[in-house]
């Protein structure tokens, strides 16, 4: 399981994490809320060690995650710039398998993630940006990963399409009993998806609470704040 | 990448010249390579019988001073010249590239002290260097190729430094480290793959440089070395009869320029071909008749009908694609208009259409456009001019590209007053700062640059300059997708209280049934270029009546129950 404990991170003078800490059990799903400029990517960074933390520390089974790479991989929020433009589909999946010696994945892992093994001869521009995130999953998925890291994965597609991503992904954990850390704005799309929920403000974990408890009853003014804010339907 | 190499096959035809220098260029190639059979004469031998004649037939160029004949001479030369300045050439691209990308890549510390070293070696005039590099190397062609490869990698790794820096932060290369990929071979696949184009053309570019470079050290003595022919010490043995024996002079002379020549032209084809931006001016629709610019000035300001906008039966097509079929829409004076559907549906199509916004190769194929009672078929550039940010305010996705990076808000606020009235700088500084008041900003904004604002502020911006000039409509496209959700939720307040302050009717494109649900009175299902549902939003979101926009309403998180209650 991953342990963040005492997480703190400062850029220059600014501190932009203080004392962050929480954790993630095996199979687990929990959510990471918080407005813009909360730290929630860098926590994300850091969990799959693209960034140093000042202070504090993050294991995974009690292993610095410096050293789990291959356990712990991450979906971005950006499908269509998170594949090489000049790759085919086939060659982006079989980079991490290299990386770790693994066998080059084929047609079944595309056939999991939902998508026409057709498509692995295909460039990204060819693709839609749905698709194209199937793949970044998939190839998040080739090492044999225990925990995924999602970055904001459904803020660059149409709510139709976060939905088919958000049952992928659920499908997904049920099926290969992943965890998630699942970063998000959108504490609706968290609570679709995950068990716990983390909140954060400037930096700082204001609430940690159960998915559906935390859009009945919030009990910290800025996740009810944050509550308050989700958009949602006028006339439902 | 497949499209760039296709731009570059295409190149020949695109541009016959481009095609005429690579075809000489090749020709020059293949005969320096075969210059022992075709031109089997040795270029050394002297024969002072032959000394000095002018073209003939049998010497087609003429001979030289030792009775030598020049098209051997010549041939031979470039044999010398061309191979040299290649092996310079690819030594440069070798050591400049890897430097550059490590540097880039790596940074820190390395990248510090590589980038002081490089700023060091481009300090020193180029050609001097090199002379005084192969005059200590005294001269010879490892002398040359080193010279020149000395003075020129810095720029390379410069260049190359630059891409690599872009690169690291490309969401690919980020992607790879997470999936453990090692960082020399993220240099080696993704860095080298996106910079072999750029490099390559830059090669090409150099190329005639470097010829010129080799021909210039051998003119100097300091590279081959008499009798061995090259063009630049073919040059300088020439010298001396340049008044009796022109010819001389003229054959190795000119071979240096036609090759440079071709080669600089092929080098700025392909890298013009090679850059993915264009620029393309604004297209100047002429117009067909119908009022003066003037006259249709005094009728949009006096619109007085009840509709703002009527697009009565509009099909935009891509080409042979249709991307908008017979799409009909209305927006009374202060009526809120929701237009939904997901990408690829032609919304942002639609929002261009009403702005006279669509480029080529989209084209309105059917139906009209009206705005404020105007039939917009035909307006030319300076008819859609009066009517953006005038009589209809624009409110884009993103506020950091909609604003200029190097213009303060204030600035860009006078800008859109100014450029729609003649009033004094002064009178427009002071309708900015209402402008500003208006979407509750500070009055210290004005002095401010788009960076120093945070998103929600960035927006609040755009929306001002849209609503500046006081349009009856504003039409927001994805309004608030960059913005977080707090952020979102109190740029649609604002939408909000700014329609009932102003009365101003209102196109909220998005695809986000939930945000339009906040603000919209009526909304327009958009699917595959058709409009398959238009109904007030009271009715929409309780009893949908298509099935795309139950779907849709379906797709809304934590909605799915919902909706399949309300449907039945």
């Amino acid at each position: 399981m991953l342990r963040v404990d005492g997480l703190g991170k400062r850029y220059g003078r600014t501190p932009v994490l203080s004392d962050v800490a929480f954790t993630v059990g095996d199979g687990e799903a929990v959510g990471l809320v918080g407005s813009s400029g909360a730290g929630k990517t860098t926590i994300a960074r850091c969990v799959v060690g693209q960034e140093r933390p000042r202070a504090g520390s993050i294991t995974y089974d009690g292993v610095p995650v410096g050293r789990s790479r291959r356990h712990v991989q991450m979906v971005f929020q950006d499908p269509r710039s998170s594949l090489n433009p000049r790759w085919t589909v086939r060659r982006s999946l079989r980079e991490p398998a290299r990386n770790f010696g693994l066998p080059a994945p084929g047609a079944d892992l595309v056939t999991q993630v939902g998508l026409d093994p057709a498509l692995l001869d295909r460039y990204p521009h060819e693709l839609s940006t749905g698709q194209c995130q199937r793949i970044c999953i998939a190839r998040a998925l080739v090492t044999g990963p225990r925990l995924l890291v999602l970055d904001e994965p459904l803020s660059a597609l149409d709510l139709p399409l976060q939905a088919q991503i958000l049952d992928l992904l659920d499908e997904l954990r049920r099926e290969r009993g992943l965890s998630y850390l699942f970063v998000s704005h959108d504490i609706m799309v968290v609570a679709a998806l995950c068990d716990r929920v983390v909140v954060l403000q400037n930096g700082r974990v204001v609430e940690e609470a159960a998915a559906t408890d935390l859009l009945t009853r919030p009990q910290h003014p800025h996740t009810r704040e944050l509550v308050a804010d989700t958009p949602r339907l006028r006339y439902a | 990448m497949s499209r760039t190499a296709a731009r570059l096959r295409a190149l020949p035809r695109t541009d016959k010249l481009a095609g005429a220098a690579l075809v000489f260029l090749l020709l020059v190639v293949v005969v320096s390579v075969a210059a022992p059979w075709l031109a089997p004469g040795d270029p050394t031998a002297v024969d002072y019988l032959q000394a000095a004649l002018p073209p003939s037939a049998e010497h087609w160029l003429g001979t030289d001073a030792f009775g030598r004949d020049l098209l051997t001479r010549v041939v031979h030369g470039g044999r010398a010249s061309l191979a040299t300045a290649a092996v310079a050439v690819a030594l440069v691209i070798v050591v400049g590239a890897t430097v550059g990308a490590i540097s880039g890549y790596v940074g820190g510390l390395l990248d510090l002290a590589v980038t002081r070293v490089l700023d060091v070696l481009l300090a020193f005039p180029r050609l001097v260097l090199a002379i005084a590099i192969a005059a200590l190397l005294e001269g010879g062609v490892v002398g040359v190729v080193l010279a020149v490869s000395v003075v020129s990698w810095p720029g390379y790794a410069r260049l190359v430094r630059g891409y690599a820096l872009q690169l690291r932060d490309e969401g690919y290369v980020q992607a790879a480290r997470v999936a453990g990929t090692p960082w020399w071979r993220i240099l080696r696949t993704h860095i080298a793959g996106s910079i072999a184009g750029p490099v390559l053309v830059l090669a090409v570019v150099d190329f005639g440089e470097v010829v010129l470079a080799v021909a210039g050290l051998s003119f100097l003595g300091l590279g081959v070395r008499p009798p061995q022919p090259e063009w630049g010490a073919m040059l300088n043995e020439a010298r001396p009869y340049l008044e009796d024996s022109p010819w001389m002079f003229l054959a190795p002379g000119l071979a240096v320029v036609l090759v440079v020549l071709a080669v600089n032209y092929l080098g700025d084809a392909v890298r013009d071909a090679l850059e993915p931006r264009r620029p393309r001016l604004p297209q100047r629709t002429r117009r067909r008749g119908g009022a003066s610019t003037t006259e249709l000035a005094a009728a949009l300001a006096a619109h007085p009908g009840p509709d703002l906008v009527t697009l009565d039966r509009v099909s935009v097509a891509a080409g042979e694609q249709a991307v908008l079929t017979d799409v009909s829409l209305r927006i009374a004076a202060g009526e809120a208009v929701g237009l939904v559907g997901e990408s690829g549906s032609g919304k942002s199509t639609l929002a261009g259409a009403l702005l006279g916004l669509l480029r080529p190769p989209l084209r309105i194929t059917g139906g009209t456009v009206t705005l404020y009672g105007q039939d917009t078929t035909g307006w030319d550039t300076h008819d859609w001019r009066l009517v953006r940010g005038q009589h209809v305010g624009l409110v884009s996705q993103d506020p950091l590209t909609a604003l200029n990076p190097v213009l303060t808000i204030g600035t860009q606020l006078v800008e859109t007053v100014r450029a729609h009235h003649r009033v004094s700088r002064a009178a427009a500084r002071q309708r900015a700062r209402a402008a500003l008041d208006l979407v509750r900003l500070p009055q210290h904004c004005l002095d401010r640059y788009p960076h120093q604002l945070s998103g929600g502020m960035r927006q609040r911006v755009a929306i001002a300059i849209a609503l500046i000039n006081e349009p009856r409509l504003l039409i927001c496209d994805e309004p608030t997708t960059a913005l977080d959700v707090t952020t979102q939720a109190r740029i649609l307040e604002e939408l909000t209280r700014l329609r009932a302050e102003l009365g101003v009717g209102l196109l909220f494109v998005s695809h986000d049934l939930r945000l339009m649900s906040q603000v919209v009175e009526r909304v327009v299902v958009l699917h595959e270029g058709h409009v398959v549902e238009d109904a007030p939003a009271s009715r929409l979101f309780t009893a949908p009546e298509h099935p795309y926009t139950r779907t849709l309403l379906a797709a809304i998180p934590g909605n799915e129950l919902e909706v399949r209650r309300a449907a039945g």
